[in-house]
């Protein structure tokens, strides 16, 4: 349970504000970024007629995604949305999924530890307490004490600054794409309603028309609830796997639940916040 | 003001209220999985199968809040006033917050059942739609939980308004996840009804389902940003 | 705990009020979008040849339906910041 609320943070000044970073969240933001990167590299550096394993993944996804965007979109507007669209599934999925990986260099670092341990004596020391816990607690002096500094996997989406980023980025996509489209007053007219005129310089009016005002807190509250959405689900599933495995002492049940938090709901959640995102973009488009 | 009472009124509140919504699920499913025996009782071993899966998805939400009420009862060791409103709100919040989806989630049990007394054939693609659509009817009671288990972790500030925010932010969340759990529930109903009819739609029925789904969750978002937002910032 | 004065339980009651009206304006409109959705689903399994018409119409009465829930959004949020803040 003592997980919850750590976090390792960097503090810094810029122009007078307090700046603090959530140093975890970065480090997990681009481990997702270069995964993502290398693999989508290494899967289309040789494009084969007959796919291999790496090529069919990206294509099945890509085909998955290029249907439900044509779908909502129309073939004509939606064929330069796919790059986009593909890009937010595949990181959103990946920084879901990225939580249910194992603490590899702490596991690492113990093995090397107790090795040492066993030839030495110099590597740590056992704490036993009660009859069951026995504890290995490295010593910090060896070289490879650095195993043992690096954070667990985290899902970036846990942090609600990445989610808020993604709706954000979403949000903006939406509208610069509907100014393109219809023009800055055509723009401003879609916010009107229709029982007060606003043709013309009716539009002029818009202080005393409520509906303005309505249609504007729905496009904010739709960022809002897109964002938190993704974020409730992430922050909620790991709540409940922390306290739950605390409960029952770490034995069997946790799998279970880090199967349905960690890999079903990880690709739920990827799926609803790109469809949104296509669907916001089709009905200001 | 002894904290203990607060702790065991919170437990008594989250399962007390968190068992309601479940057992009406359950027993919707059950009279379904009756009903379709009735028609196909050539196909008992398959409706029996599916009535006991649905049936326990459907019990997630109660024993979320027969996890909370333990934790309230055997995991909290904080005292005074302000600890013990947290521990009452926390009882609060996951009580109501599983009426909704535990309800909810005997919807699309009853409607997969139903659909198998239609044509027992379709049970593999019927007990599919059925996990999916009950697991994303449980989102409400997983914010539910959340938002409890925050107020149980929080050591607030002592003060009067501080106190009443927390109890607005635990019915804020409490209430605001019964609309979404039933409606939840309704979406991913007359989805499997509709897979039922014609299983051979199934994946573009499952997508909108789950469209639907995220959004009837909206208000449900909402309330979780009010709750978070008392909690936290107020 | 100090004595409470009237400013401050009028803001005790605000912050309560605005947890409950977000609480129960949550209520409506989550089922009414269910009841928007379920039907979509229905008709998809009807007519499936219709479903981007049918999905597109289901997310804006689902938007529609949605509205008094940004209502209480708008209340609660008034309620905490402007009256309670």
């Amino acid at each position: 349970m003592d997980k919850i609320g750590k976090l390792s943070t960097i503090t810094f000044e810029l122009f007078g504000q307090v700046i603090t970073l959530n140093s975890t969240m970065i480090l997990m933001t681009y481990i997702v970024i270069a995964f993502l990167a290398i693999s989508a590299y290494l899967a289309t550096r040789k494009l084969k007629q007959i796919p291999s394993t790496g090529q069919n993944m990206f294509e099945i996804i890509y085909e998955f995604i290029e249907e439900i965007t044509l779908g909502t979109l129309g073939n004509k507007d939606g064929k330069s949305f796919v790059p986009f669209i593909f890009t937010i599934f595949v990181f959103v999925l990946a920084a879901n999924w990225i939580g249910i990986l194992p603490h590899i260099t702490n596991f690492f670092g113990f093995i090397i530890a107790i090795i040492h341990q066993l030839f030495t004596g110099e590597a740590g020391q056992w704490v036993v307490d009660g009859i069951t816990k026995t504890t290995f607690i490295p010593s910090q002096n060896t070289f490879y004490y650095f195993l043992f500094k690096f954070p667990e996997f985290q899902e970036p989406t846990r942090s609600i600054n990445t989610d808020l980023a993604l709706g954000i980025l979403v949000f903006i996509i939406v509208h610069v794409n509907s100014i393109k489209k219809h023009g800055l007053l055509e723009y401003f007219r879609s916010y009107m309603g229709d029982i007060v005129p606003s043709k013309g310089w009716w539009i002029l009016l818009f202080p005393i028309n409520p509906f303005f005002y309505l249609n504007v807190i729905s496009e904010v509250s739709s960022v809002v609830s897109h964002s938190f959405r993704l974020f409730g689900n992430i922050f909620g599933g790991f709540m409940i796997l922390v306290i739950v495995s605390s409960l029952v002492k770490h034995f069997l049940i946790p799998v279970g639940l880090l199967a349905f938090f960690g890999i079903f709901a990880g690709i739920v959640q990827a799926f609803v916040f790109t469809m949104l995102a296509v669907t916001y973009i089709g009905q200001k488009n | 003001m002894d904290t203990m009472i607060f702790v065991v009124l919170g437990a008594g509140l989250s399962i007390g209220l968190g068992a309601i919504g479940s057992a009406i699920g359950e027993g919707y499913i059950a009279m379904n999985a009756i009903q379709a025996l009735g028609r196909q009782p050539g196909a008992s071993q398959k409706i029996l199968r599916l009535m006991i899966i649905g049936q326990a998805i459907t019990e997630t939400a109660a024993i979320f809040a027969l996890v909370m009420a333990l934790v309230l009862l055997f995991g909290t060791d904080g005292s005074g006033t302000m600890k013990a409103v947290t521990y009452l709100s926390a009882g609060i919040a996951i009580g109501f917050g599983t009426i909704g989806s535990g309800f909810g989630a005997g919807l699309p049990g009853g409607s997969a059942l139903k659909g198998m007394g239609r044509n027992p054939e379709n049970s593999d693609v019927l007990t599919v739609q059925m996990i999916i659509g009950q697991a994303v009817t449980q989102t409400s009671t997983i914010f539910a939980l959340t938002v409890s288990l925050i107020l149980v972790t929080l050591t607030p500030e002592d003060s009067y308004v501080k106190m009443f925010a927390i109890l607005g932010g635990a019915f804020a969340m409490g209430f605001g996840a019964i609309g979404p759990g039933i409606g939840d529930g309704i979406v991913a109903k007359n989805a499997n009804e509709a897979v039922g009819r014609s299983p051979k739609h199934m994946g573009l029925l499952t997508r909108t389902m789950i469209i639907g789904q995220a959004i009837t969750e909206t208000t449900d978002i909402y309330s979780l940003v009010v709750a978070l937002i008392l909690i936290f910032v107020v | 705990m100090e004595l409470v004065t009237g400013e401050q339980f009028v803001k005790a009651l605000a912050l309560l009020a605005a947890g409950i009206a977000m609480g129960f304006g949550a209520v409506g409109p989550g089922i009414g979008e269910g009841f928007v959705g379920g039907k979509a689903c229905e008709a998809i399994g009807k007519r499936p040849d219709e479903q981007a018409l049918i999905t597109k119409t289901m997310i804006i009465g689902q938007a529609i339906s949605e509205t008094t829930g940004i209502y209480a959004l708008v209340v609660a949020l008034i309620l905490i910041f402007v009256v309670g803040g």
